[in-house]
């Protein structure tokens, strides 16, 4: 064995040593065992039922197709609108403090997006990075947290957050950048629909309406354990508004991380507007390690 | 099959238990820090939790396991925004200099092995952290025994550009004391 060979183990047992407290690798098999014993109960108890139902229906004959299900509109509506562009408005606030009005334009198909808060914080989106303007306050508080300088002339900093249409649940937590919560949202527009195609709990509730649309309204639940020392889990509940075409219109949502609670009230509109987001110039933006 | 009070195999326990720790420590090589690598070992485990059953008694589960470990990671980069947010903050409860030094100088190196390409890190990692022979290495990885030599070189070449005095120095601390 050389000495490279022999720095390169020694760097990766200090690398290794200082293992966190609390990490419990059995969690997810644990979870997965209960969820599968659940499973198995509940098969045993639907096969008792589908007995029983299918000695009742054998005498009935279905003459209709039956409707799709409340959960098949709201996930096919999710679907549809977070693979288009569209321009979204959102106030958003947090209990105790004043509203905030966001606006974004985004275009999943591009993968890019922004989003602009009445209190002039800014998140950009494209070609699979998140960009966070550096004011100082941002620049102040990511350098004291990760013990680092960052040169001057960067005015963006860049994060791997790609926008995907659809798909899993983004959660970014902006605080940690110095943002407040109530700037802007800790999940984006596009990561509320991936939301809402995931959603398991779904209810219609009646007609909807909004500026130049109607449709049907659902309420729906949603939660999601994030795995991690913190073991966050985001709780959502609202309901959707889904026009006549198949697009989610308006999107009212409470949810919680942690201690944060937050409301949305979302509107969705001009669909398949062009959307004028870029990265900004590489030589403007400071990329972290990992980043 | 016997369960443990969480309703888990008991023999599985058992080698989570014995073998949890190194695999983390494989873990946080490849993925760069410790949220990620208690996630990767996780979900790692369901997969082999699945397959367990099914296992022949004189396999070896690290083998199983290592192979399970390399295929996620590798599919979680080809997506990683799923997993990778912007955390990373340095340690800032230490009881001593030396300590602070040793964990900031552990963070560095987590932070420069996440610099290097997926491939190179995975080699330096089954080859240094691991112990594995480059035989073993390109199997996991499916290439040839050659390029597990070229990624293993320009790896060691891009850490220690990386690392910088850091790297040469290691090893000499401990040696000091």
């Amino acid at each position: 064995m050389n000495d490279t060979e022999e720095r390169v183990r020694h760097l990766f047992a200090v690398a290794t040593e200082d293992v966190p407290p609390g990490i419990d690798l059995l969690r997810a098999v644990r979870e997965r065992s209960a969820s599968r014993r659940r499973m198995v109960r509940i098969r045993v108890a639907i096969s008792a039922g589908t007995a029983a139902v299918v000695a009742t229906a054998a005498a009935i004959t279905l003459s209709a197709v039956p409707a799709p299900s409340a959960l098949a509109q709201v996930t096919k509506a999710a679907e549809a609108t977070a693979r288009q562009s569209y321009h979204v408005r959102s106030v958003t606030g947090l209990k105790g403090n004043g509203p905030v009005t966001l606006n974004g334009e985004f275009d999943p198909a591009r993968g890019v997006g922004e989003e602009t808060s009445s209190t002039g914080a800014r998140v950009r989106f494209a070609g699979g990075y998140m960009y966070l303007p550096l004011s100082d306050a941002f620049r102040a508080a990511f350098e004291k947290n990760r013990g680092i300088s960052i040169p001057a002339g960067k005015s963006w900093a860049r994060f791997p957050a790609p926008l995907r249409p659809g798909g899993e649940v983004t959660l970014i937590d902006l605080t940690q950048f110095g943002i407040g919560p109530s700037d802007l949202g800790q999940v984006s527009p596009q990561g509320l629909l991936g939301l809402l195609q995931s959603v398991s709990q779904v209810r219609q509730t009646g007609p909807a309406s909004g500026h130049g649309w109607t449709g049907t309204a659902y309420s729906f639940t949603f939660t999601k354990a994030f795995g991690g020392p913190l073991h966050l889990v985001l709780r959502v509940k609202g309901t959707v508004g889904v026009d006549r075409e198949g697009r989610v219109r308006q999107l009212d949502a409470d949810y919680s991380i942690g201690r944060t609670r937050q409301r949305f009230e979302m509107t969705f509109g001009d669909f398949g507007a062009p959307v004028s987001v870029n990265a900004p110039p590489a030589s403007e933006v400071y990329v972290p390690l990992g980043g | 099959m016997r369960r443990d009070d969480g309703g888990v195999d008991e023999q599985f326990a058992g080698y989570v238990r014995a073998r949890g720790e190194h695999l983390l420590r494989v873990a946080v090589l490849l993925t760069g820090e410790w949220h990620a690598a208690e996630d990767l070992v996780q979900a790692s485990l369901v997969k082999l939790y699945r397959a367990w059953p099914r296992l022949d008694t004189n396999a070896d589960p690290d083998a199983y396991l290592r192979r399970i470990m390399v295929n996620t990671h590798r599919s979680w980069w080809r997506t990683r925004w799923r997993r990778e947010t912007p955390t990373g903050v340095l340690p800032e409860s230490v009881t001593s200099d030396d300590l602070a030094e040793r964990q900031a100088l552990g963070a560095l190196v987590r932070q420069a092995l996440a610099q290097l390409p997926r491939r190179q890190r995975a080699v330096l990692v089954l080859r240094y952290c691991e112990d594995l022979p480059e035989a073993e290495v390109a199997r996991l990885l499916g290439c040839s025994v050659g390029t597990v030599k070229a990624h293993a070189h320009r790896g060691l070449r891009s850490l220690r550009g990386l690392l910088g005095d850091e790297f040469d120095l290691a090893g000499a601390h401990d040696e000091r004391h």
